[in-house]
């Protein structure tokens, strides 16, 4: 009986540690992937390093390291290479002091997988102006020699009630539209420059979509 | 001497029985947690979960996608000029408009399309919007910026 027992307890002994190492990987192969995952780690950074450039305003600035809002209000973090060239508005040359809080910067350089940029070359430039352009599609209500009114295309659109399209001398329209061609209940886009009148804008260039 | 023995084996018999029982809840926690957590949800359930409740509206099946797959928004370019690629709804007209001028191009039937635009020293703001013919768009702008420096 002792003999027995004696016996049971050393095969859990035995088995216990079995047990413990049996779904473990070996330490050998375990330093094998952990260095498989480092070179491919290694790899990812190498590939992911692209040289970017990021257009914003400074929100923070502290030694070497600067955070961009940018102009679509996304946050950059640069850090400023040691050898960076910094240029101020007027073309001249800068230095990390002329950098401050609120002033819109472009900032060139390499950006690694994190999005973190190292910049190489900073100018500082005006604060960007907003572009009035835009880009509408409707349906030909009305139109006269100096003027399209669209109606928007989608029924029940909660976008605009209609549009005003003034044509000018610099009018363009793409290769296969003309002016004469274009009728009531056209579908035609318009990318032009809004003015201050609101759902007006002056065509720069007229696209007809199809015909009826 | 017999009574202490015995003591002794249950012991550790019971000792090695908890270490294997711990050895065995850690490897199916481990394995458990190594799964895909993929939880279909309930059929015919009543009430929806918080998660449910709190996740954003499904945009309408009226939505057209755009992508820009070419250049990367932000890139840093020695060109004055580059392609723009990207994809959208089959057939469906773009408009670009960049720094210089504003251009129409049509994506095919898969809903590819490119466009050549020119850059200007410095930073360029690119709107790219799709339109189809149902009138639904979509809108992206991205930043190119060009320079002849060595960077």
């Amino acid at each position: 009986m002792k003999k027995i027992l004696i016996a049971t307890y050393t095969l859990i002994l035995l088995h216990s540690p079995a047990l413990a190492f049996a779904q473990s990987p070996t330490p050998s192969s375990i330093r094998d992937a952990v260095a498989q995952k480092v070179a491919e780690e290694i790899a990812q950074i190498k590939k992911d390093v692209k040289k970017k450039a990021y257009v914003g305003s400074i929100s923070t600035i502290s030694d070497g390291t600067l955070t961009l809002i940018t102009l679509q209000k996304a946050s950059r973090n640069v850090t400023i290479a040691p050898d960076a060239t910094i240029k101020l508005s007027s073309g001249t040359d800068g230095t990390s002091a002329d950098l401050k809080t609120g002033l819109y910067i472009l900032v060139m350089g390499d950006s690694d997988g994190s999005g973190t940029l190292t910049a190489k070359r900073l100018l500082i430039i005006s604060k960007p102006s907003a572009d009035n352009r835009q880009a509408i599609f409707g349906i030909v209500t009305k139109i006269t020699s100096s003027a399209i009114t669209l109606a928007p295309v989608k029924s029940g659109s909660t976008e605009s009630t209609g549009w005003t399209v003034k044509l000018s001398s610099t009018t363009k329209y793409t290769p296969k539209t003309k002016f004469a061609d274009i009728d009531l209940k056209d579908k035609i886009i318009v990318i032009g420059a809004a003015s201050t009148t609101p759902n007006t804008l002056t065509a720069r260039l007229i696209h007809l979509v199809q015909s009826k | 001497m017999k009574k202490e023995v015995l003591l002794a084996i249950a012991i550790g018999f019971t000792l090695g029985l908890v270490i294997t029982f711990g050895i065995w809840t850690a490897n199916k926690s481990l394995k458990k947690a190594a799964a895909p957590q993929a939880t279909p949800a309930p059929t015919g359930s009543p009430l929806p979960t918080t998660a449910e409740t709190l996740s954003p509206t499904p945009p309408s099946s009226s939505a057209i996608s755009l992508t820009i797959t070419s250049p990367e928004d932000e890139s840093l370019l020695n060109k004055d000029s580059v392609t723009i690629s990207g994809k959208s709804a089959p057939l469906a007209m773009i408009s670009i408009i960049s720094e210089s001028r504003e251009q129409i191009v049509t994506a095919d039937a898969s809903g590819n399309f490119t466009a050549d635009i020119d850059l200007e020293g410095g930073y360029n703001i690119i709107s790219i919007t799709a339109f189809d013919a149902s009138g639904n768009s979509a809108s992206q702008t991205i930043t190119l910026s060009y320079t002849t420096a060595k960077v």
